[in-house]
């Protein structure tokens, strides 16, 4: 038998840890002979392989890419460091793994940006591919590098190193830029001419011929196209349509196991609550519903073709789908007895979640989840979250008669108008959730101590958010606040039964830079990579001091970014974008979040945020 | 109704560990549409027990798996043609045999397997011409030997061991798919070991003992290790390794004809 050509020797791949990462041939990989088409698409999710393979969105393009006759698209994830190495020293070209070829000889690579600590991940892939870092470097023989995902949202910080962002939903417009490109490709015609027709394609952004002026103190002063014929504005793109849209019915099935080892079905996109901190919230807008009969039909055939056991719903606010107890007692009563497990997403915490949960879920392992978000009524109110105090302890008190005795909660610290009395409110809280759990369970029915885990991270603010406009907090100022929570964690009379965690400071700092930056930083986030920085979005491998030295380097002060107010007229770096809702709106939410009220979710109430004019039929502005 | 899978695996298969491959077969029956019988319990799994775990890097041409299947009136034919549609190419089954339900598992059965030992492709500028010129002359001397000392290591010790017994086969042979103008070497070794729980000699440990005694140095990624077959044994005594020269005599069939 003919072996599969490998881009790795044996001695490499025996000396590397998991080698499986680097061969391919999964179930449903798709095979076509790279002769045979006229374009070759490298998507790339810019992390080890179990946490790419684990991304929904590629295994859609990559589905939607290869139904076509005209296309190869195949795949790569980061090299782990160990691998990284080898190649640099060995100067081997980063390959594709469905065809082991080298991406530098493809058309185009594509990389989906889903978190801002990967930008240095994004440099070691473009930069082992062996193709020049910076798009203005690239010529006839490099391919086209692409972004995607919530970060191009705010592609400013790593604009020198795409040619082109793609702004908005995959399923969109990514077929008129292949055909353009195949008119393009033997026309004789420049890359930069390319671009250009890149650029007339709604939604497709070529940092290349925009230029950004700066105010003496920093702030931008103005960003236009820098020639004739470019918009001026991107709109992004949504689909209008989901029910009708793109849905895999073959993913990938990985031999190792990955992070998201089981069937996904996506029931709807958009999210109805405005919750002011939540990016995804207004990225996605509007809340668009698959139909029940469709997410069956598309459930069965990806179990059939994937023989995964188990199948997990996905979407902003599961709950907020309107079948989804039919979908879920359909999904238990079709698959649990087959050995499909029906793994639940986060739900809110009722009967009907609870019944479910002890249909599919040991109880005694499994735990109820919370997001609060905040410790007081008042802050839950200030960030638009919905979920009050007797939502929490009614839904607590029910579970813990249902036998549940483990309670994770999730908070955040750090967020706009907080002060030390909605800090303390967390620990508070967990203490009566715990004493819920004593009033409610008598002596003789407990197993032990009731285990609430309440765990909060830093809070970034992001574009297109309402809070959009608030200063961070500095790690300082969150590592007291960590400090002042964790000794008021010890002060509760139920403190034995009460865990306290907190996410690393030092990393959330960072991400506040970067996720309001401009293009000031390229050059940081490019001299952070050449000191050797990767993979900072793990804990191990996060070079803090490389950072730092960074931004010194080059005059860059990280507070520009974080500490500091900006004012309503600020123009941002990302106010070129049209993501539907507008500016107006989201400066009346955070107008409104000071004054800490709540705006009704788009169900109850249309408020005007913007995205009406996109008229997704069967979305929740048109009664959906 | 229980039923003993005997599977190949190559090429880049090779790099897919154990664990992997019982997941991947697990996955390929669901495919299949054949129902594997589920164990009890709040999580069930599927009924299935591999004979002995491949390490990475190694191939196969006969491992074997024993499964419980819910429907007891399919057919050897009609499993393999289903479930070998369900396989990646590079993971091929080679048989399927009915189990009685009184059959002992195949990990707990198997006593002895067979490898092939190939220098790889791009290692042969390495070894010389007397290597291979040498090499069924040089087994035989190998095994020829008083005794055959190796280092045994485990988790918790090292310790000196005479394997001599354990080697049922060891000899050089000639490389059938070797022609003058490829880059597979001229012949290779084969061996036959003891294996399974009672104890188990690894083939990287005999070629180890192999080089020393030619006195060339010894590096495992010079070499391909191919299993062949696994064999039970029908004099089988509970806890105890038969040889070919113990008082019980060891009666080797191979793990798809055995029930």
């Amino acid at each position: 038998m003919q072996n599969r050509k490998l881009a790795l020797s044996d001695d490499i791949l025996l000396s590397v840890e998991k080698p499986a990462r680097y061969i391919g041939n999964e179930i449903n990989m798709v095979k076509k002979n790279p002769k045979d088409v006229d374009i070759r698409y490298c998507m790339c999710f810019p992390d080890v392989y179990e946490i790419g393979m684990s991304h929904l969105g590629i295994q859609i393009l990559y589905e939607m890419f290869n139904q076509r006759d005209d296309i190869y698209c195949e795949r790569v994830y980061s090299p782990w460091p160990d691998l990284d190495k080898i190649m640099r020293e060995q100067n081997i070209p980063l390959f594709a793994l469905e065809s082991q070829d080298p991406i530098k000889d493809f058309d185009f690579l594509g990389i989906t940006l889903q978190y801002e600590m990967c930008y240095t991940n994004v440099l070691q892939v473009i930069d082992l591919a062996q193709i020049p870092l910076k798009a203005c470097d690239r010529g006839m023989d490099d391919p086209f590098v692409m972004g995607g995902g919530p970060c191009s949202y705010n592609p400013e910080p790593i604009a020198d190193f795409f040619d082109i962002f793609y702004i908005g939903e995959g399923e969109t417009v990514f077929y008129d830029l292949m055909d353009k490109y195949k008119e393009w490709k033997n026309s004789g015609k420049s890359r930069e001419e390319f671009l250009f027709m890149a650029s007339q394609i709604e939604g497709l952004y070529v940092p290349l011929f925009y230029d950004a002026e700066y105010n003496e103190d920093g702030t931008l002063k103005s960003f236009k196209p820098n020639r004739e014929g470019v918009p001026e504005t991107i709109v992004k793109q949504v689909v209008t349509n989901l029910t009708d849209t793109f849905y895999p019915r073959k993913p990938l099935v990985p031999y190792i196991k990955v992070t998201q080892d089981r069937v996904v079905l996506e029931i709807q996109r958009g999210c109805i609550r405005g919750c002011r901190f939540c990016q995804a919230g207004y990225l996605y807008r509007p809340t668009r519903p698959r139909k029940l009969e469709t997410l069956k039909e598309i459930a069965e055939s990806m179990i059939d073709s994937t023989g995964h056991e188990e199948i997990t719903l996905s979407s902003l606010s599961s709950s907020d789908y309107k079948d989804l107890g039919d979908l879920v007692y359909w999904l238990i009563d079709k698959y649990n007895k087959a050995g499909v497990n029906v793994a639940l997403p986060s739900l809110r915490i009722d009967a009907f979640s609870l019944d479910v949960m002890s249909k599919v879920q040991d109880i005694r392992k499994s735990s109820l989840t919370f997001a609060p978000e905040a410790g007081t009524q008042r802050m839950r109110n200030v960030i638009n979250k919905g979920l009050t105090e007797d939502d929490i302890l009614n839904g607590a008190i029910e579970a813990f008669k249902g036998g549940w005795d483990r309670v994770k909660l999730y908070f955040m610290l750090g967020l706009p108008y907080e002060t030390y009395d909605d800090v303390e409110g967390i620990a508070i809280l967990a203490d009566k959730v715990a004493r819920a759990f004593y009033d409610t369970v008598p002596k003789e029915k407990r197993h032990g101590k009731v285990s609430i885990v309440a765990s909060s991270s830093i809070f970034v603010p992001k574009p297109f958010t309402p809070f959009q406009w608030a200063r961070m907090n500095s790690k300082e100022e969150a590592r007291e606040k960590r400090d002042f929570l964790r000794g008021k964690f010890a002060e509760q009379l139920n403190k034995k039964s009460l865990k306290y965690n907190c996410h690393d400071a030092f990393t959330s700092e960072l991400e506040g830079v970067l996720a309001r930056g401009d293009r000031k930083l390229n050059d940081v986030i490019l001299e952070v990579y050449k000191n050797g920085a990767i993979f900072d979005a793990w804990t191990d491998f996060f070079e803090y001091d490389k950072w730092m030295a960074a931004f010194e380097k080059y005059n860059i002060d990280m507070n520009f970014y974080i500490d500091r107010e900006r004012p309503e007229d600020e123009l941002f770096p990302w106010d070129f974008i049209d993501v539907g809702v507008s500016k107006k709106y989201l400066l009346k939410e955070y107008q409104t979040a000071r004054n800490e009220v709540v705006t009704p979710n788009c169900r109850e109430k249309c408020m005007g945020c913007g995205m009406a004019k996109f008229k997704c039929e069967d979305s929740v502005c048109f009664g959906a | 109704m229980k039923y003993r899978i005997k599977f190949s695996k190559h090429g880049s298969m090779k790099f897919i560990g154990h664990l992997d491959v019982m997941r991947y077969f697990q996955k390929a029956f669901r495919r299949s549409k054949i129902e594997v019988k589920l164990s009890e319990g709040f999580s069930p799994h599927q009924i299935m027990s591999f004979a002995s775990p491949l390490g990475i890097g190694l191939t196969t041409d006969g491992d074997y798996l024993d499964v419980t299947l819910v429907d007891d009136t399919l057919t050897t034919d009609y499993i393999f043609e289903k479930l070998q549609a369900e396989m990646n190419g590079e993971i091929n089954l080679v048989h399927v045999s009915e189990l009685s339900d009184d059959a002992k598992n195949s990990m707990s059965i198997v006593c002895a397997c067979d490898y092939e030992v190939f220098v790889k492709p791009d290692k042969l500028s390495k070894f010389s011409k007397e290597y291979f010129s040498n090499l069924s002359e040089n087994a035989e001397k190998f095994l020829e030997q008083e005794t055959i000392v190796v280092t045994k290591k485990t988790k918790k010790s090292e310790k000196e061991m005479d394997i001599k017994e354990y080697i049922y086969e060891f000899r050089g042979v000639e490389n059938k798919a070797h022609s003058s103008d490829d880059s597979t070497p001229p012949n290779l070794l084969f061996m036959r070991l003891t294996s399974g729980s009672v104890l188990n000699i690894k083939p990287e440990l005999v070629m180890e003992s192999f080089c020393k005694f030619l006195s060339i140095p010894y590096d495992f990624l010079d070499y391909q290790i191919n299993r062949t077959e696994m064999y039970a044994d029908k004099n089988a005594v509970k806890g105890q390794v038969n040889t070919l020269t113990s008082e019980i005599k060891c009666d080797l069939v191979p793990l798809e004809d055995f029930n």
